[in-house]
């Protein structure tokens, strides 16, 4: 089998040679060898009215090119205009200034590059004659409208969200910043699908440092295929076992653009419409793009909620094991009293309870978030009335587990991005509760904090500001500051640039 | 390095499972005590416990039981109540301890042993004394309050209203206890007959000298000694006065008090002084004094102030002459403002508290008359 498919391989690579030849059949007949099987790919050969010398042919890949641009842009003016005239070894370059009306042709002779250009929804022209190949840019396949993306809502700020064209992508970001110091870098990451990344970054914010590190990074992958950005997310990743994500993400344009003012490096990967940031530090988990649109109380107020959200969602079961199996001398007599009472005759011990709830949990929610809509509504009478309801009537579950694990289930779904971690961290913490009680959970805790405080992001401390009582350091942590304070971007991030206003308007 | 690091993980296991005590115990396997009773016969510890039973189900219930159990110590009790049908009991939740008098005039040390040694039990659980009757008759004639030692506990949480019974938490008891210059006290119950049946009723204080029972006070000596100790919060003055042959019974209602024991030496003689600045308003008056007139006012503020100075006089004199327990703390008092002559006199302070004079020195700030500034006038 392995034998096979080695035979195969050197047998094509034995039959392309690197350059075009001058025969026309000779290099349709390469192009029609490297797409054999392939009928996507349209061969037309083509006659000018007055030339009958001429001969031509254009390839493109169905489906990736504009049909009516080549109707009327290539094929029209090859066969009406009089080439009769015309010096044999001048006709390619006639063609390419008189004739054909595309803002973007150029010639090549080497094969790998026409095929990539052919990828990329150009159009081939060969000419009898020539060595060489005129590609024109005919680019024209279904693209997403720009809509709202659905994983980040707001109430206010724009509705635009990035599509899977990363030159549409681009021009979003583009249209919000106008300076010629924004940079876009183009490199290509797949060794077979060649996808186009984008590095993105304001020259004179962005740290040096940090984009040389992104490039190194970059270069080193060697994969066969990037199908979306959270490849390269996870692969360049510092700290790879880390549950904790050490590059952002966002789909929306106004996020990105305000990254790259902070210093951030943007990087967008063609077909995903998630754009990545870097660096990336903890406290931008809790951060969303409407808190700096809304009133800077209300903003402020919505971030400690997401924080306190976060450390529920961690903590409840945890705290709720430890307490009810081994430090029942702290619940509240009243409250102990009607725990109890919910506890007599339920089969399982606690932990048990509290881990088969949560499991029960995360099926529904994952059930949920795959189905279609329409059948969404079963799953939320199965969870609600069979497993909530249902259960404590029958005796199988406490009542105030249920109450617990919604609450749980709650303030996970606050911050959806951090769920991931979220998850480990609280199982962690449960089953350290469970056999130790809150010394365990306390130990649990300790450690999560040792580690968040291990990581670093490109160089940056993960836990930026957490440490530091200067108001400027905290100024966009757990409160959002009123903008006319925010006179500096996050010094560690934008080293070389951080006065984002200057020193008056903190004077009003 | 691989020996280092073997240790160090070896040492950070050790940090969790050498850490003292821990167990896993679900809430279901044992049953709250809300309260238990002392009482003791013949050396031999006869306790009976209230124990909280719920119930789940539809209803949720939640009942109380007594059980009883003996031991020839109060832990070996406890722990023979396994012998019983019945899950083990846990004391985390236990807000009263009541002793039998008989078991505090033996001794009390050896009854709070156990409490101030076993984990479970609380410092902050309160003790109560029943007077001239077995602690367990108590806790049998509970009635139907839904759990007894509870409301027990509240009872006596509310008795800052009414200044009628210390509330003595077991620390503070046995804090007392240890300390030269003070004795403890702690409140009694005793069951009185009211419409045909027995109930439970706080009142009063019971008086130790050293860990031994000695005495009683009663409820508004109990007043006048939580007057001395500083420790009014709240309650009433009550007293019939009579201005020019106009009689009415009035009552002052408490809101602030400070006392002030000042330890002074007068013609080569230790005095002590007790200044006591109470804030009140007018709570109620029946009879017909017009208490609009300064004078008026002036003159239920004298008869006040010299009928609270007489309580704490005839208190003290009772203490020193009757129970020769020094319930007020000076000796605590001197110690901290005269140290130097505590240690001179700290040996014969036992018999030096028996004969030391006392002077008190009341005051009353009628602050105001509450809702009304007239009296209720009758026209025709």
């Amino acid at each position: 089998m392995l034998n096979f498919f080695k035979n195969k391989n050197i047998k094509e690579t034995k039959n392309i040679p690197e350059n075009l030849s001058k025969s026309l059949d000779q290099n349709i007949e390469i192009f029609k060898n490297i797409f054999h099987s392939d009928d996507t790919v349209i061969f037309r050969s083509i006659k000018n009215q007055y030339d009958t010398n001429f001969k031509g042919c254009i390839i493109f890949i169905s489906g990736m090119v504009n049909i009516e641009s080549i109707n009327s842009n290539i094929i029209e003016p090859l066969m009406r205009v009089n080439l009769k005239y015309i010096e044999n070894s001048l006709v390619l370059n006639t063609l390419k200034n008189k004739v054909i009306s595309s803002c973007e042709v150029f010639e090549s002779e080497t094969i790998d590059e026409i095929t990539i250009s052919l990828f990329n929804g150009s159009t081939i022209l060969l000419i009898e004659d020539s060595e060489k190949a005129l590609v024109i840019s005919t680019k024209g396949y279904v693209k997403r409208a720009i809509i709202e993306p659905d994983s980040e809502r707001v109430i206010r700020g724009p509705r635009e969200g990035f599509t899977e064209e990363i030159l549409t992508n681009l021009s979003l970001v583009r249209r919000r910043i106008k300076t010629p110091n924004l940079k876009f870098e183009f490199i290509k990451i797949g060794k077979i699908t060649k996808t186009k990344v984008c590095i993105c970054y304001i020259d004179s914010i962005a740290d040096n440092r940090i984009i040389n590190e992104l490039y190194k990074r970059l270069n080193d992958i060697d994969i066969d295929g990037i199908l979306d950005s959270g490849y390269i997310q996870e692969i360049i990743k510092d700290s790879p076992f880390s549950p904790f994500k050490t590059i952002g993400s966002s789909e929306r344009p106004d996020s990105i653009t305000a990254k790259l003012l902070e210093g951030r490096i943007a990087v967008f990967v063609d077909g995903s419409p998630l754009v990545l940031t870097l660096p990336y530090v903890f406290i931008e988990y809790f951060q969303s793009n409407e808190d700096y649109y809304l009133n800077y109380y209300y903003a402020s107020f919505n971030r400690i909620l997401r924080v306190f959200g976060a450390f529920l969602s961690a903590s409840v079961p945890a705290i709720y094991v430890a307490l009810m199996t081994f430090h029942q001398e702290l619940i509240p007599t009243p409250l102990l009293l009607s725990i109890a009472t919910a506890r007599q005759k339920v089969p399982f011990p606690t932990i048990f309870e509290v881990l088969g709830l949560l499991l029960i949990f995360e099926i529904v929610r994952e059930t949920g978030s795959r189905l279609p809509a329409t059948i969404g509504q079963t799953i939320s009478i199965v969870g609600t009335l069979v497993i909530g309801q249902a259960s404590v009537e029958a005796r199988i579950i406490s009542a105030p587990v249920i109450i617990i694990v919604a609450l749980t289930g709650i303030t996970e779904l606050l911050i959806p991005k951090l769920m991931s971690a979220m998850i480990i961290i609280r199982f962690i913490l449960i089953i350290l509760s469970s056999v130790l009680g809150l010394y365990g959970y306390i130990f649990g805790t300790i450690g999560i904090f040792i580690h968040l405080f291990s990581l670093r992001s490109f160089g940056v401390p993960y836990m930026l500001g957490y440490g530091s009582i200067k108001p400027q350091d905290i100024k966009d942590t757990f409160i959002r500051a009123p903008w006319w304070y925010m006179i500096m971007r996050p010094k560690l991030i934008a080293k070389k640039n951080f006065i984002r206003q200057s020193r008056k308007s903190e004077d009003k | 390095m691989k020996f280092k690091k073997a240790l160090l993980i070896s040492l950070i296991f050790n940090c969790f499972f050498l850490s003292g005590c821990w167990n896993y115990r679900e809430i279901e396997q044992f049953s709250i005590v809300s309260g238990f009773s002392i009482d003791k016969s013949e050396n031999i510890y006869n306790l009976t416990f209230e124990v909280i039973e719920s119930a789940g189900g539809r209803d949720k219930k939640t009942s109380t039981k007594l059980i009883s159990s003996e031991g020839l110590t109060i832990f070996d009790a406890i722990r023979n109540i396994i012998k019983y049908p019945g899950k083990k009991l846990y004391f985390s939740h236990a807000k009263v301890v009541i002793i039998s008098s008989e078991a505090a005039k033996e001794g009390i040390i050896p009854l709070l042993d156990f409490i101030n040694r076993d984990i479970e039990p609380r410092y902050n659980t309160k003790i109560l004394i029943s007077k001239n009757i077995e602690a367990e008759k108590i806790l049998e004639n509970g009635g139907n309050t839904e759990i007894f030692c509870y409301s027990l506990d509240d009872m006596l949480d509310a008795q800052k209203n009414l200044s009628n019974a210390p509330k003595v938490e077991v620390w503070e008891f046995i804090d007392d206890l240890g300390k030269i210059g003070i004795s403890p006290t702690l409140p009694t119950i005793t069951l009185e007959k009211k419409n045909n049946k027995v109930i439970p009723k706080i009142e009063g204080s019971a008086v130790f000298k050293g860990d031994k029972l000695v005495g009683y006070l009663n409820g508004s000596e109990t007043k006048s000694l939580l007057f001395i100790k500083n420790k009014i919060k709240g309650g009433l003055l009550t007293k019939k006065i009579d201005i020019e042959n106009n009689y009415a019974n009035i009552s002052l209602e408490i809101f602030n008090n400070k006392t002030k024991i000042k330890p002074k030496i007068e013609n080569n003689k230790l005095l002590i002084e007790i200044s006591t600045d109470t804030d009140v308003s007018i709570g109620e008056i029946s009879g017909n004094i017009d208490f609009s007139k300064e004078e008026e006012r002036k003159k239920i503020k004298s008869y006040f102030e010299e009928d609270l100075e007489n309580q704490i006089k005839d208190l003290i004199k009772k203490a020193q002459t009757e129970y020769e327990s020094d319930i007020f703390g000076f000796g605590k008092v001197i110690k901290i403002k005269m140290p130097s002559l505590w240690k001179e006199i700290e040996p014969k302070w036992k018999e030096l508290f028996k004969t030391i004079d006392v002077s008190v020195k009341s005051n009353i700030n009628i602050k105001n008359t509450a809702f009304t500034s007239n009296p209720i006038k009758a026209g025709d």
